[in-house]
């Protein structure tokens, strides 16, 4: 007997605006270890810019390419998947803070912080996201190859899309509070 | 559930800690016992504090004791929230309240054990042994009595879950790091027995940048160990302190 394939709830609107201000208080944590206000308000958009930024540039690549291929899911129930993972993002990042705000009050480790968190807040999102995708499309009907490689593809170039913005973040902040 | 007294909840904590771990209400339950079991543990550290401190005697007797039970809370406090982010994050939802319950049972049975294990340790301690072995001998038992704990907080979550183990592995490392690092805050523990007695050194540095120094000297190089002020903290009082 097959189970039918029920489609996720959406998240309310509300938490994934708490999603991306968590994301933000991750970053005011471990920004207060640089001691500088100002370099600390620039450290400020350093995990939400690059992981929402990478999102709203490259999903509309993604729904284009899925609708192009014929697959199965449809279009609201993709915007759903990318909200659940924001959300998720946003949970980690929350989860987090705690941690960023004692090494940025006593060590210097500030930038390994922001390093290490953002790359788990961005591995939680895009683990979250080909998950939700990946549900959204068997409730639309049988999952294809086809979606797997565009799911696959599309990790990739919101992954270099990211890596791409976050550098931009990271040479700005350089040169502006005279970092190595 | 029958009313626990302090005795009969040492008891259970030690014995079945999924009895209090695993009850159906954990709001209720950390709010009817929580208090007690943060007192028993936090005890049982400042117990294991007073034997640590012995090896230099005096007011560092009173020291350890006042620092050890930080050493136990300080990364609970301030890791648990990621441990419930990360497994939340790979499909195991587990309840505020049941977390918090099972981080107050696992830290009050590593406080029993660490201050039953404190005889031991006193006897070593009183037979003069070298202060670099002091230290290893009371690093290891923190070791041996924190993994009790430690496996009480991993069997609150729930089964099921992908790449669950990914999720307690890095728990570990976070929670390690922040261990190691309130140990290298509220440093010394064991003070040597000529050195001049204080309550915590100055915030200078980090505890992984002192254990590369350490390798490094291991390998004969000596330099890197001038220790400089590290965090906002330590910024803030040496603006403090210039004139």
């Amino acid at each position: 007997m097959v189970t039918p394939v029920v489609e996720p709830p959406a998240p309310p609107a509300s938490r994934v605006v708490l999603a991306l201000g968590a994301m933000l208080l991750f970053a005011l944590c471990a920004g207060l270890g640089t001691g500088e206000p100002a370099v600390a308000v620039r450290v400020l958009p350093i995990i939400v810019a690059p992981l929402f930024g990478a999102m709203l540039l490259t999903a509309p690549a993604l729904f284009a390419m899925h609708q192009f291929l014929g697959l199965h899911a449809r279009p609201e129930t993709m915007v759903i998947a990318l909200s659940r993972a924001l959300v998720v993002g946003g949970h980690v990042a929350a989860g987090l803070s705690p941690t960023a705000l004692f090494f940025a009050a006593t060590t210097g480790l500030w930038p390994y912080v922001v390093a290490f968190g953002g790359a788990l807040v961005g591995i939680a999102a895009a683990t979250t996201a080909a998950r939700a995708l990946h549900q959204a499309e068997c409730a639309g009907g049988q999952p294809s190859s086809r979606f797997s490689l565009l799911v696959s593809a599309w990790l990739v170039l919101g992954t270099l899309v990211s890596l791409r913005l976050a550098a931009d973040l990271v040479i700005t902040i350089a040169r502006a509070s005279a970092l190595p | 559930m029958t009313p626990f007294t302090v005795s009969s909840l040492t008891s259970t904590v030690l014995r079945s800690p999924s009895a209090l771990v695993d009850h159906p209400d954990p709001r209720h339950a950390l709010a009817t016992f929580g208090p007690r079991l943060l007192a028993i543990g936090l005890c049982g550290m400042a117990l294991f504090g007073l034997v640590v401190g012995s090896y230099r005697g005096g007011v560092q007797n009173l020291y350890a004791a006042l620092k050890l039970p930080l050493l136990l809370l300080v990364p609970v406090v301030v890791g648990l929230p990621a441990v419930r982010a990360l497994h939340a994050a790979c499909d195991v939802e587990a309840p505020h309240a049941r977390l918090a319950l099972a981080a107050v049972v696992g830290m009050a049975r590593t406080g029993v054990l660490a201050a039953a294990c404190g005889p031991v340790l006193w006897l070593l301690y009183s037979i003069g042994i070298d202060y670099h072995l002091a230290i290893l001998c009371m690093a290891g038992a923190l070791a041996l009595v924190g993994m009790p704990g430690l496996a009480t907080v991993v069997r609150s979550l729930p089964a099921g879950g992908r790449h669950r183990g990914v999720a307690s592995l890095l728990s570990l490392v976070l929670l390690g790091s922040i261990g190691a690092q309130t140990g290298w805050l509220l440093r010394p523990f064991i003070a040597r027995p000529r050195a001049e007695v204080s309550f915590i050194r100055p915030i200078e540095s980090d505890v992984f940048s002192s254990l590369s120094t350490a390798f490094a000297s291991a390998r004969g190089r000596y330099d890197g160990w001038d220790a400089q002020a590290e965090g906002f903290l330590a910024r803030e009082r040496d603006q403090e302190a210039q004139p």
